[in-house]
């Protein structure tokens, strides 16, 4: 959620950025897309993108919304440039300590991979609704309250995964129309938000037959289109992010994923939760004779702390295949941007050590989901 | 830390935490549905409690959706070797054409075709179009049928073929073999001009035209665009397209005959335009005359410009007229151009009449020319 310094303080908290109102100069764009600045023009030319301009001294250059950087990339998708996933992929950010940067590598991992030229859902599976915050919406205020605020309502969040998932009579069904959101338009990454009453999902899920398969089985038939008014069969990477318990929320979404990224900090504790993560995993294959790649991504990384050295060299041989390559750094960006209310992938004043590590990060994430869901039978 | 070497003892615990001796097999990787169906699950979930009307519309619909998908994935195959039965001529035909529909080709009467607006050729030389028509009747039809967009009202208009359309006339035929296409106006611009360079050469005077006319048109957004769709070099259509600036009356003459000049003697001609203007439409006279020829005129117009300056001295220069009676205070000599300024209190009209008794010349407006602020 952003704050947008106003003159009268008592305005400051509940002013909303709306995520799509960034702007992105053309060498930003350029980098975000891979693309020389001569190409996104040529794009803009041929299939008649209206690109806003604004005056720079006495010239006028581009100024890019996200919703423009998803539109070229649908077009160069449309165009057989970019491609989709073998098969759809169901991605689980989990690890079992709070803080370690859950739903900024959710959130960025998401945008990274939609201006790969994926479609993404990203699902907030946590009731305190950060990912949605992330993302421009408030899990706090009603739609009416955002109104009385002069606040495009749509910011509020009325649904969640709980009023999709065929599950008792706890929540009303609703069709997919009217739970998702589309911070960044069409063709960026769409949110099945979340707010407080996800909580008592976790009620409903432990009486229901089949408790910790409740996701997957409503994900596997909603990725084939066999819900009625809930049709996921468009998107190529369903991200869940997860809150830090061991909820039945968490595990449901742990037994839906095809690949568990665990964001973990060189400390103790993250170690743990990593070890813990793969002893479920473990039994879960022994069990199901299944069970979702692990990815876990070294977050705050301190490059040059030989202790966070050796101990990533430790981990990394311990759960050899399984340590991105990309590391997240250490940076005051990750907060400063989010006291912007930006995600820092669209972030300008972003250095390359924060940007560039998660652009890294995205793409060996894509490589691994295709070459995983490849090899899937 | 101890430094461990690759290869040596397995890693067993990380800051005094023990840590599994055996990684999940990440190979084995089974469909949910196969879990689900082991569990007895797969028919767990109620999927026929739509939730609002709207959701009962969508499990009416869900199936089609599905079923197009198949469709267009079929598709696409039988519809490639329609198009590689056609003829090869017709494939170097249409090189800008994307997602070319299979039409067939039918015949259509003679007098149900008009000719296009997107024709670029203007130059139907009489004695080709007989040599043409015997081709035609030695065929005996058209292997490369014309190419028409339905008007709609029972008439076609002519996309390409309006040489092969006159020879069938002239022949005396009463239907020709076309091909009806349903394209946009920005392809029928393409489609056009392609087939034309293909054929017999345009004139570099019709070949600009024509991109003038397509740019005109609103279809392409700009140069670049239109080299793209085109497929044509940039510089080239920036080359022709310099034609348009030639002075009005020279291209008056091109108009009626585009053969008068090709696209390089234009760019010479217009790179001399604004300095020389008075050389520019002598070289053009002489060219016309068959006085010139196009290779020689840069070295002319190089050879007289020299002189002209030379004879004028500086090319450009300002200078102050002093003690001027009628109001002038300031003169610019700019190459062959004198522009005089008048002082603020005077009528510049009144100067210039006083300026043309002087030198005992007479005032003509010149035509299409508002109030000019100078006088050359």
């Amino acid at each position: 959620m952003a704050v947008q310094r106003d003159n009268n303080p008592a305005d400051q908290e509940i002013r909303l950025v709306h995520p799509n109102d960034i702007q992105i100069k053309p060498v930003h764009a350029s980098k975000l897309l891979g693309l020389t600045g001569r190409t996104i023009k040529a794009i803009e030319e041929d299939h008649q993108l209206d690109i806003e301009r604004v005056n720079q001294g006495a010239v006028s250059a581009r100024i890019y919304r996200p919703s423009d950087l998803f539109d070229i990339v649908a077009v160069r998708r449309e165009r057989g440039q970019l491609k989709g996933l073998p098969e759809p992929a169901i991605v689980s950010t989990y690890v079992q300590k709070g803080g370690t940067g859950k739903t900024t590598v959710s959130v960025n991992l998401g945008i990274s991979l939609a201006l790969q030229g994926l479609r993404v859902l990203m699902i907030d599976n946590d009731p305190q609704g950060d990912t949605s915050t992330m993302l421009g919406y408030d899990p706090d205020l009603t739609p009416e309250e955002l109104a009385e605020l002069g606040i495009d309502p749509d910011r509020g969040i009325t649904a969640h995964l709980g009023n999709l998932i065929p599950l008792g009579s706890m929540f009303q069904r609703m069709t997919l129309e009217e739970v998702i959101k589309k911070p960044f338009g069409e063709n960026g990454p769409h949110l099945i938000p979340a707010d407080d009453s996800l909580n008592e999902m976790d009620i409903a899920l432990r009486a229901a037959n089949g408790a910790d398969f409740r996701y997957s089985l409503f994900l596997d038939k909603a990725i084939n289109g066999d819900i009625p008014g809930c049709d996921l069969s468009q998107y190529d990477v369903i991200i869940i992010d997860n809150a830090p318990s061991s909820s039945m929320l968490a595990t449901n979404s742990m037994l839906a994923a095809d690949m568990i990224i665990c964001p973990i900090r060189m400390d103790k504790f993250s170690v743990k939760a990593l070890t813990r993560l793969q002893r479920r995993m473990l039994e879960i294959e022994e069990d199901f004779n299944r069970s979702a790649a692990v990815v876990a991504v070294p977050t705050m990384f301190i490059r040059n702390r030989p202790r966070a050295q050796a101990n990533l060299a430790t981990v990394s041989e311990a759960f050899r295949g399984q340590v991105s390559n990309a590391l997240l750094y250490h940076s005051e960006d990750y907060i400063k941007s989010l006291e912007e209310g930006i995600p820092l992938y669209f972030w300008r004043s972003a250095s390359e050590n924060s940007q560039g590590a998660l652009r890294d990060f995205g793409k060996e994430i894509h490589q691994r989901l295709i070459a995983l869901m490849d090899d899937e039978d | 830390m101890k430094q461990r070497r690759l290869g040596t003892d397995p890693v067993k615990s990380i800051q005094g935490i023990v840590v599994p001796d055996k990684l999940p097999m990440t190979g084995k990787r089974r469909r949910r549905a196969e879990v689900l169906q082991e569990l007895g699950l797969a028919d767990e979930l109620e999927v026929n409690t739509p939730a609002s009307p709207q959701a009962a519309n969508a499990s009416q619909d869900a199936p089609a959706p599905v079923e197009q998908k198949a469709e267009q994935t079929t598709n696409p195959a039988p519809a490639s070797p329609t198009a590689a039965d056609t003829s090869p001529a017709q494939a170097n035909e249409q090189p800008a054409g994307p997602a070319e529909e299979s039409d067939e080709f039918v015949e259509l009467p003679i007098t149900a075709i008009v000719p296009g607006r997107y024709q670029p050729r203007k130059i139907f030389n009489q004695d080709r179009l007989e040599a043409l028509a015997d081709e035609i009747l030695a065929a005996n039809g058209l292997n490369n049928p014309v190419n028409v967009m339905d008007l709609g009202d029972g008439r076609y208009e002519l996309l390409t073929g309006e040489r092969r359309w006159r020879a069938h006339q002239l022949l005396g035929w009463e239907t020709i073999k076309a091909r009806v296409r349903d394209v946009s106006p920005a392809q029928a611009w393409v489609i056009a001009l392609s087939d034309n360079t293909a054929a017999e050469p345009l004139t570099d005077f019709e070949e600009a035209a024509a991109l003038e006319k397509s740019l005109q048109s609103g279809e392409f957004t700009s140069i670049n665009d239109l080299s793209r769709k085109m497929g044509r070099n940039r510089g080239d259509i920036s080359r022709l397209m310099s034609f348009f600036k030639l002075p009005e009356d020279i291209l008056t003459h091109l108009r009626e005959d585009p053969s008068l000049l090709n696209k390089t003697a234009a760019a010479t001609l217009v790179s001399y335009s604004e300095d020389y203007p008075a050389l520019v439409s002598e070289a053009f006279g002489l060219l016309r005359d068959g006085r010139l020829t196009s290779s020689s005129l840069a070295t002319w117009l190089k050879n007289r410009a020299r002189a002209r300056s030379r004879r004028q001295g500086t090319r450009s220069r300002t200078v102050t007229l002093v003690g001027a009676k009628a109001g002038l205070t300031q003169a610019k000599i700019s190459g062959q151009r004198i522009v005089l300024e008048c002082s603020k209190s005077a009528d510049p009209d009144s100067v210039l009449e006083a300026l043309a008794e002087a030198l005992g010349i007479s005032i003509v407006d010149a035509p299409g020319a508002g109030a000019s602020e100078g006088e050359q």
